[in-house]
């Protein structure tokens, strides 16, 4: 039979249970302090104090070789814990990039030196990266890189600008994807990718309101910035086969399809409070049943990811079914809730909606826009 | 060998089998309800409906995750035989204690009231039944899972049933039917979930072929100088066909999973709704795709369009069970949500 796609068939972690009750117990302690707002912002939220405690628990590189402070337990186990904060809408923002792709890209291509130095780091909970792709005339079309690393004595100088970088002004590290040989017309060649430190001098980090008036995103200018040598990260003219990798990381994750769960929680606790129908009842099925599934293809994932495969077509279904379905769900709220104010804060369920409605049109767009993503699934099916 | 590769090599089989009977014009032929073309007797001669029994009972004993490969593949070959209800039958009838004398019988979509002691009464939908037949019908009762064995001739009527799937089927009424038999299935969901699994299976199995129709088309297909596959609008929509049909697969296998750890009801109303409510947009896009040729008597694809229309509606449409669903879900209210949607593969 024709299966274009390898979701493995994934058995529960012996202890996954105990885990799960342990990051629980955690987050009784901060869960309280959180307004519904915050939680309808997601995993952009940036909170070092939580961030810290998490590191402390090992919950963060927590698949990482016990050499650098890691506890070495599996993708499983980590999509467990993964899962659990974005269930509860937690402040993740100050570690989530680490975690989820700065960690796993300077484990693999990085050098015993880079690993050293950031990977304990990270686990802790101290390091904050940003990811430095995206520039003002290379969107989807990252290829088109223009900001330059020149090869000068010890090092390199940067010049250029990267735009659209979550978390820039809160950031300790940066990874960016540079022009190391020739121009922007020479596409995937000479790019290379460079780890180094928010504080050099040269940088200049604007901060940029989004359409909820908060400043989540930056442009960041390079103006002569000097990195030394082993700010290299992998090989000279390698970032794009690099970067393909890191993107891996970055969109197979719960984070794609889990960003409005929050909201889901607090429709099914409003309806339960006020009083049901069938039409209400079909609708609120009819969610949950997509978000069941897309937790199979989610853990089927991690699966993969443990068995050393590279699911980046089957991530990519995750990613555009996911996203779709957390932009639609404050649609399914309003329609359940008949006429109400957009912007009603008097409610948990209506103040997270306002949140989530107005960061809706983002997921699809963060980590590749739905025509990329479906365009990678199209080119994996074998259409070109 | 393991469960595993039993089913394989039956999966294996099957598809040698069946790849016999998957054209056009057989396909049309068995539609029509023609028999001596050779499908059912080297379908049955393989003795696959035994395929969930305990070993002990002369079966395979393969467990649902496995026995869903089987279903899928139906579905794929656009199920030219009824050998998906017979593993439920054989299932159900050595599950439930009924004892079968000859034919398997088919299995009822729909269900039954008991208001009078030991009578049925109610109208079912009997898929591949002609003439006079034994049909297992579930009993509607709060509670327990009983079903019946029915001989159609006590039955008020029979009549030749018209269905989009078009495969032959019945309409049979039932008014205070005496049963042959009453059994009680032992375990967690009952027939009617069942057939819901092996609809949502067969959904699955079909989306599988349609998906791989369409690629093909699309990389033949040329218009404007080239295939129509390198058009970005056609390249998004099959992206999103395929997305349908991972859902749908992954939606078979949590319920399967579920109903092989002595879960089921949640999960297998999860994977019907999921698997129903894919059909639309599937059967769409690869209409869409194939142009005018797609929707003609002679192409092939409608063989399965039309199946996936008639599944999806039948064990209950995806409307039916996310009613079901939400009112598990609201009733368990905001906190139990999150432990629910854990409970469908850790509980
Ligand atoms: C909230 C948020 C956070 C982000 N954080 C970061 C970050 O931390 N670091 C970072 O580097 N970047 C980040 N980004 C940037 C993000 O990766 C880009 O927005 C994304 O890659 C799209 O690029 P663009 O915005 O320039 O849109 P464009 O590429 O200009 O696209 C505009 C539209 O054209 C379509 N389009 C473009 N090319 C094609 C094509 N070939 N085929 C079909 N359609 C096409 C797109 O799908 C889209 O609909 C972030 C974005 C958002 C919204």
């Amino acid at each position: 039979m024709f299966q274009p796609y390898r979701f493995a068939d994934i058995e529960v972690v012996e202890d996954a249970a105990a885990l799960r009750l342990e990051v629980r117990e955690f987050l009784d302690e901060w869960k309280y302090m959180w307004t519904p707002w915050e939680r309808g912002l997601g995993w952009n939220r940036h909170d070092r104090k939580f961030s810290e405690a998490l590191g402390a628990k090992g919950w963060i590189g927590m698949c990482w070789p016990k050499k650098y402070g890691g506890t070495e337990r599996s993708m499983l186990e980590r999509h467990v814990v993964i899962e659990e904060l974005l269930a509860v809408g937690a402040p993740v923002g100050a570690h989530w990039v680490s975690d989820r792709q700065s960690g796993p890209l300077i484990l693999k291509a990085g050098t015993e030196t880079q690993r050293q130095k950031y990977l304990p780091e990270i686990i802790r909970g101290e390091a904050c990266f940003c990811i430095g792709l995206s520039e003002p005339d290379a969107g989807s079309d990252l290829a088109s890189v223009r900001t330059r690393a020149d090869k000068v004595d010890g090092g390199w100088l940067i010049n250029g600008r990267k735009i659209w970088t979550t978390n820039a002004h809160l950031s300790e590290y940066i990874i960016a994807l540079l022009r190391t040989e020739g121009t922007a017309a020479d596409r995937h060649k000479g790019l290379s990718q460079f780890v180094f430190s928010m504080n050099l001098p040269g940088i200049t980090i604007r901060k940029i309101k989004d359409l909820t008036g908060l400043a989540h995103f930056n442009e960041v200018t390079f103006d002569d910035v000097f990195i030394d040598d082993d700010a290299l990260i992998g090989t000279l003219g390698g970032g794009w086969a690099q970067v393909t990798a890191e993107l891996a990381f970055e969109r197979s994750g719960p984070d794609r399809y889990m960003t409005s769960f929050p909201l889901l929680e607090e429709l099914v606790e409003h309806v339960n409070k006020t009083g049901s129908d069938r039409m209400i009842d079909r609708q609120i099925g009819a969610e949950f049943a997509k978000m069941a599934v897309l937790r199979q293809m989610s853990v089927s994932i991690a699966g993969m990811l443990q068995e050393g495969l590279l699911p980046n077509q089957e991530a990519a279904v995750v990613k555009d079914l996911g996203t779709d379905a957390e932009q639609r769900l404050p649609e399914v709220v309003r329609s359940i809730l008949g006429q109400n104010s957009p912007l009603d804060k008097s409610t948990s369920l209506t103040e997270i909606n306002a949140a989530i409605t107005q960061t809706a049109p983002t997921f699809s767009l963060r980590g590749g826009t739905r025509e990329i993503i479906r365009g990678i699934m199209a080119k994996g099916l074998g259409l070109r | 060998m393991s469960n595993t590769e039993i089913s394989q090599l039956m999966v294996d089989g099957l598809a040698r089998v069946l790849a016999g009977f998957a054209d056009a014009q057989t396909m049309d032929k068995i539609e029509k309800g023609e028999t001596g073309l050779g499908h059912e007797k080297s379908i049955s001669e393989l003795g696959f409906d035994v395929a969930m029994l305990s070993e002990e009972d002369g079966g395979a004993g393969i467990g649902w995750k496995n026995c869903a490969k089987i279903f899928e593949l139906l579905g794929y070959y656009a199920s030219p035989t009824d050998l998906g209800e017979q593993i439920i039958s054989q299932w159900a009838s050595s599950n439930a204690g009924i004892e079968i004398n000859g034919t398997v019988p088919h299995v009822a979509l729909g269900t039954v009231e008991s208001i009078t002691d030991g009578l049925v009464s109610g109208t079912i939908l009997v898929p591949w039944a002609s003439g006079q037949s034994f049909v297992l019908v579930e009993i509607s009762k709060q509670d327990t899972q009983e079903i019946c064995l029915i001989d159609t001739a006590s039955a008020t009527s029979i009549a030749p049933a018209d269905t989009i799937g078009r495969v032959p089927s019945q309409k049979v009424i039932l008014a205070n039917c005496a049963p042959l038999q009453i059994g009680t299935l032992d375990g967690s969901f009952g027939l009617t979930h069942a057939m819901a699994f092996l609809r949502s299976s067969q959904i699955s199995g079909a989306m599988a072929r349609i998906l791989e129709m369409t690629i093909e088309y699309c990389n033949t297909r040329t218009q404007f100088g080239r295939p129509i596959g390198k058009f970005q609008a056609v390249q998004q929509l099959v992206a999103q066909l395929a997305g349908e049909m991972a859902a749908t697969n992954a939606a078979v296998k949590l319920a399967a999973m579920g109903m092989d750890k002595g879960r089921g009801p949640l999960e297998i109303a999860i994977a019907k709704q999921r698997a129903s409510a894919s059909v639309a947009l599937v059967a769409s896009i690869a209409h869409e795709a194939h142009g005018a040729i797609g929707v003609t008597e002679e192409h092939i694809l409608h063989y399965f369009t039309r199946r996936l229309w008639q599944w999806r509606e039948e064990a209950g449409n995806e409307h039916f069970w996310a009613e079901e669903i939400g009112r598990q879900v609201v009733l368990g209210g905001g906190e139990n949500l999150w432990p629910n949607l854990i409970g469908l593969t850790e509980g």
